[in-house]
């Protein structure tokens, strides 16, 4: 199918209704061995057109899932012994054209204390911020591995931790938006924005709960200039339907393949980096790719999606599971399979994979990107994909369509932290 | 494939280039066939070598109860393993050398308890006859390649300094102190190592970066003077491998394509040409080595729990 602006009111149109509910967490803690390692765990990828310059494309890959703000002493942040990537594919082939990456260092002023901060904190540079983390963001070209440094010891947003430790949070978080070179970055802890009913895992037993709410996510927030991710550094012209008029986006985590665990001593972390975690649609590993092959899907990457996982995609457990359990009324799986899933997967010509893509002609606004023509923070992909796969003509939801908080309309973009002491 | 690997040959590199492992009679060639020689009885082997006459191969791995061991086998095709050592004090055995005389297995391992409490993981020595394992000290942390001087009687190590850099190390076969060769950057995370006649040391390194991406091979002489770029961009395994042939004017590494397919990738250091080696039978790669007096090379499929020959 094409993305132009076709694509988005096709499914725009869709709509709750009442009647079966069910709901899926976009991918918190979806597959066995990443629900053992929180740090580098994807959780969301979003990507629209920015809202203050229509020039520019916004992603934003979250990580870490399900995060109580009052989580101390030792509180979230990224891991430093990780990669964590969001790749570009802007040729429509499912490969790697450009990948920005993140790495952290994490840094203690005082050790003698237990306490993340020792006093009211104003600001990213004050004394009493004990517990740092900063950031490289380097942007890499794969065809030609040309590696640029973007930022370096870019300071990650802190903890909020509360109103005694930070009495003007977003202040001081505010400081961690960081610009160079058109690019604007931004690393730390938001508001989860995934609205959702997680009780879907008690027996699809969902009723409209917003369980997201009140949850931090860590998030990391990229804003380019489109030139400087479409092929050949030029945005093809309004309605243009080639392969190179959207760009693939996924999100990544890879750690070093060999941990070593030393007694009274710190760990070590030896050897070729292993994807660990990936994530671009909010759906594809948490409902459509069965417990047997999760972990592979988070090690595998988007170019082998249909020769790894395609027979799941063509014919989804979801549907199923919505008439035997809800009894939703939903079509069956006609021969051939999904093909209008995969097609979903696939516009403009381009590889069918898990790519979240969006339309990067000229012209192209915010008002236009909602998924799958990109993802709006706002977008409730929950009933989209609900929809789509049960696929009877009727919308169906989970009863929870909207964040608990608004966003901002500006850098990040995502809502500033629940606080651990509001 | 060979387009995607680029070469940045300084005229400091190219004085490097003519180092020569000795016997004449052996292929200068990069190898042409690959074989599997043995799997079953053990898991995830990180590096193998080769005896001097290539007839046995011994390599690092885990037995079936998953503890770290050493095992030993015939380079034939359809060859069993056998268990040369298994348990304490091997942790996590990285990389191998023998002895020139084949009759001592050297073992860099990341993990193994150390008599120096300040030292993280060690390098140790086995009789490739069977027997204990000795502990050869240094003060070199978390080793993790090994590689003998054509004198028979230094060791090259990869590994990291009391301070925590990244370094190339030299060490006798007898223990004792460890001298360093080079610390620091540009070296960032060094494994497999391979030196030649003139005591240049050939290094893999994961995760630096050079001038057409990340993982480098990287050559420092003996002086430790400087650590140049051979090449980049090399998706090598853990550990990285890398053997020159006889000459030494061909490096020869496992590394993955960028499609994930593994390879062997053989690198003319004078010319910068690169010849590359399918490997569609092995999942992942790791180490290699060449046998000292023939053309054969042992290398390790990690993730497929074999054992290849090269020649």
């Amino acid at each position: 199918m094409k993305i132009k602006n076709t694509l988005v009111p096709a499914l725009a149109g869709l709509t709750i209704a009442a009647g079966a509910s069910l709901t899926i967490a976009s991918s918190h803690r979806e597959a066995p061995s990443i629900a053992e390692d929180q740090y580098v765990d994807n959780t969301d990828v979003y990507a629209f057109i920015s809202p203050t310059d229509s020039s520019k494309l916004v992603m934003v890959a979250n990580y870490v899932p399900l995060l109580i703000p009052s989580s101390g002493p030792n509180f979230y942040r990224f891991s430093d012994e990780a990669y964590y990537e969001i790749h570009i594919d802007n040729d429509g082939d499912a490969k790697d054209d450009i990948t920005y990456r993140w790495t952290f260092k994490n840094e203690l002023k005082n050790g003698s204390t237990f306490l993340y901060n020792t006093g009211a904190v104003d600001s990213l540079s004050d004394p009493d911020l004990n517990v740092t983390q900063s950031y490289r963001l380097e942007k890499i070209e794969e065809k030609t591995g040309r590696k640029t440094r973007l930022l370096d010891k870019a300071p990650v947003a802190p903890w909020n931790v509360g109103k005694r430790s930070f009495p003007d949070y977003d202040k001081v978080a505010n400081e961690a938006v960081k610009s160079a070179g058109g690019v604007t970055a931004f690393a730390g802890p938001r508001d989860e924005p995934f609205f959702v009913d997680l009780h879907v895992f008690d027996l699809l037993g969902v009723a409209g709960a917003p369980t997201t709410d009140g949850i931090n996510v860590m998030s990391l927030v990229l804003e380019v200039p489109i030139t400087d991710i479409a092929k050949g550094g030029r945005r093809p012209a309004a309605g243009s339907t080639g392969q190179d008029s959207v760009v693939g986006i996924y999100a990544s985590a890879s750690r070093p393949q060999v941990r070593i665990l030393r007694r009274g001593r710190d760990s070590d972390d030896f050897g070729q980096m292993i994807q660990v975690s990936r994530l671009a649609w909010p759906l594809v590993n948490e409902v459509i790719i069965p417990l047997q092959d999760k972990d592979k899907y988070n090690r595998s990457a988007p170019k082998d999606d249909v020769k790894n996982f395609g027979a799941y995609i063509l014919d989804p457990e979801v549907p199923k599971l919505l008439n035997a359990v809800l009894g939703a009324g939903c079509a069956p799986t006609p021969a051939g399979g999904r093909t209008d899933i995969v097609g979903l997967l696939a516009p403009n010509g381009t590889t069918a994979a898990d790519l979240l893509r969006i339309n990067i002609n000229q012209g192209e606004t915010n008002a236009q990107s909602h998924f799958p023509n990109g993802r709006a923070l706002a977008d409730d992909v929950t009933d989209t994909l609900l929809t789509v796969a049960c696929n009877n003509g009727g919308a169906i939801g989970d009863g929870v369509n909207a964040n608990d908080k608004a966003f901002l309309t500006y850098m990040p973009y995502l809502a500033s932290p629940h606080s651990g002491n509001p | 494939m060979a387009k995607h690997v680029l070469w940045a040959l300084s005229s400091a590199h190219l004085a490097l280039v003519g180092c020569s492992s000795s016997d004449s009679d052996l292929s200068t060639e990069p190898p042409t066939t690959l074989t599997k020689v043995t799997s079953g009885g053990f898991s995830s082997p990180t590096d193998a070598v080769a005896s001097p006459d290539g007839k046995t191969f011994y390599f690092a791995a885990y037995d079936n109860e998953k503890e770290p061991a050493i095992f030993k086998t015939s380079s034939a095709p359809g060859s069993s393993a056998e268990l040369l050592a298994v348990g304490a004090p091997l942790a996590s055995p990285m990389g191998l050398v023998l002895s020139c005389d084949g009759a001592t297995l050297y073992i860099a391992d990341l993990a193994a308890a150390s008599a120096d409490e300040a030292q993280l993981g060690a390098v140790l020595s086995l009789p490739t006859s069977g027997g204990a394992i000795s502990d050869l000290g240094g003060g070199i942390s978390r080793p993790t390649g090994l590689a003998m001087e054509a004198g028979c009687k230094t060791l090259h190590v990869t590994g990291r300094s009391a301070e925590g850099l990244p370094g190339v190390f030299t060490l006798s076969t007898e223990g004792g102190v460890a001298s360093s060769v080079f610390t620091g950057e540009p070296l960032v995370s060094p494994s497999g190592i391979h030196v030649d006649d003139d005591g240049v040391s050939w290094v893999m390194d994961h995760r630096a970066s050079g001038a057409a991406g990340e993982g480098v091979l990287w050559a420092i002489p003996r002086d430790g003077s400087r650590a140049d770029e051979v090449a980049s961009d090399l998706r090598m395994g853990t550990p990285g491998g890398v053997s020159l042939v006889a000459g030494g004017g061909t490096a020869v590494m496992p590394t993955r394509d960028r499609e994930g397919a593994a390879q062997l990738t053989s690198v003319n250091i004078a010319t910068g040409e690169t010849l590359q080696l399918a490997a569609p039978d092995i999942v992942d790669v790791g180490g290699l080595r060449t046998a000292r007096k023939a053309g054969v090379f042992a290398l390790v499929d990690t993730e497929g729990s074999a054992i290849y020959r090269a020649e």
